[in-house]
């Protein structure tokens, strides 16, 4: 076994009971390879045009959204097996197969977890053209997490 | 299957059966390699990942049976498909004893398997009961991949176990 920088294992979160145990799937592995565990909520971003007459409701969308992700996030944290390295939580905001591969380059994560389903997005990823995207697109491992 | 006998991690089998949140496990992981260099990388990642789980590893490599239009050349059908497992049989060997010497304490086992290889491997995943499937994305190229179609995304949307696709 060749040990190099350490690694760290990024993990798609959507709010799904899926993409909740592709996280427990995934910590079980970090566990295994001591890797480091990131979970990342992707926003879609809201189309609401940014003048004056709206700031009141995009502000509070915005928060919404921010809200909701960070629930997500802190749902799957609570749900992950006892003994898992504490994971670091992030929302990112743009298009899921786009913002997930950034930030697993920026990071250098050694492999990048979805779920094989959930909601929207994560959804797409499955069973749309986006599972090519992801899987093809991806210069690292992607691990499409499939429930028992 | 025999190989999977305890939990890999820092939990044991039987907390995990006890406790109905924690019930996935690392137990037996699968790598449908090729002779090409994303196969073997295919096969490295997961023998890295196996060794450090403690889980078994399953190599695999699939034999396409071989389709002929017409009559024509027929009769040297069978020995290109002996040709063909021959090479196969050779190649997991290959693979199998690099990984043993690389990892010593990983369990190898090679299977060989007849028909299309996404649907071989997605019904050996059940039949062995694997948690995870690792297979390689780029060996055939651009072309290749237009022109037969991808294992990789054939196998991420057929198989009913998880899939980890190595670039």
């Amino acid at each position: 076994m060749t040990t190099r920088e350490p690694k760290s294992i990024i993990v798609g979160i959507d709010g799904s009971k899926v993409a909740q145990q592709a996280a427990q799937f995934a910590a079980e592995i970090a566990q295994g390879t001591h890797s480091s565990l990131e979970l990342v909520f992707v926003r879609q971003p809201r189309l609401i045009p940014p003048v004056a007459e709206y700031s009141a409701v995009l502000t509070q969308t915005e928060e919404a959204d921010q809200g909701f992700a960070e629930e997500c996030l802190r749902h799957a944290r609570a749900q992950l097996p006892p003994m898992t390295p504490e994971p670091v939580l992030t929302v990112l905001t743009g298009n899921i197969v786009d913002e997930l591969l950034k930030r697993a380059e920026a990071i250098g994560a050694s492999m990048v977890v979805v779920g094989s389903r959930g909601k929207g997005a994560l959804e797409r990823i499955a069973f749309g053209s986006s599972a090519d995207g992801l899987v093809h697109a991806s210069k690292r491992p992607v691990l499409v997490f499939h429930p028992r | 299957m025999q190989l999977g006998s305890e939990c890999p991690v820092a939990w044991s089998r039987t907390e995990c059966l006890g406790r109905r949140r924690y019930d996935i496990c690392v137990k037996t992981i699968i790598a449908a390699i090729d002779n090409s260099a994303g196969g073997r990388k295919a096969a490295q990642v997961a023998a890295e990942l196996a060794s450090q789980c403690n889980a078994p590893l399953l190599l695999t490599h699939s034999v396409s049976p071989l389709f002929y239009a017409s009559d024509w050349g027929a009769s040297q059908v069978p020995d290109m498909e002996m040709a063909a497992q021959t090479a196969s049989q050779a190649l997991l060997d290959e693979q199998c004893a690099s990984l043993k010497q690389q990892f010593p304490r990983l369990s190898v086992e090679a299977r060989q398997l007849n028909g299309n290889a996404a649907d071989t491997v997605a019904e050996l995943a059940v039949a062995v009961d694997a948690d995870l499937v690792v297979v390689g994305s780029r060996s055939m190229g651009v072309l290749g991949r237009i022109a037969l179609g991808s294992v990789s995304s054939r196998l991420v949307h057929t198989c009913t176990r998880s899939v980890l696709v190595v670039p």
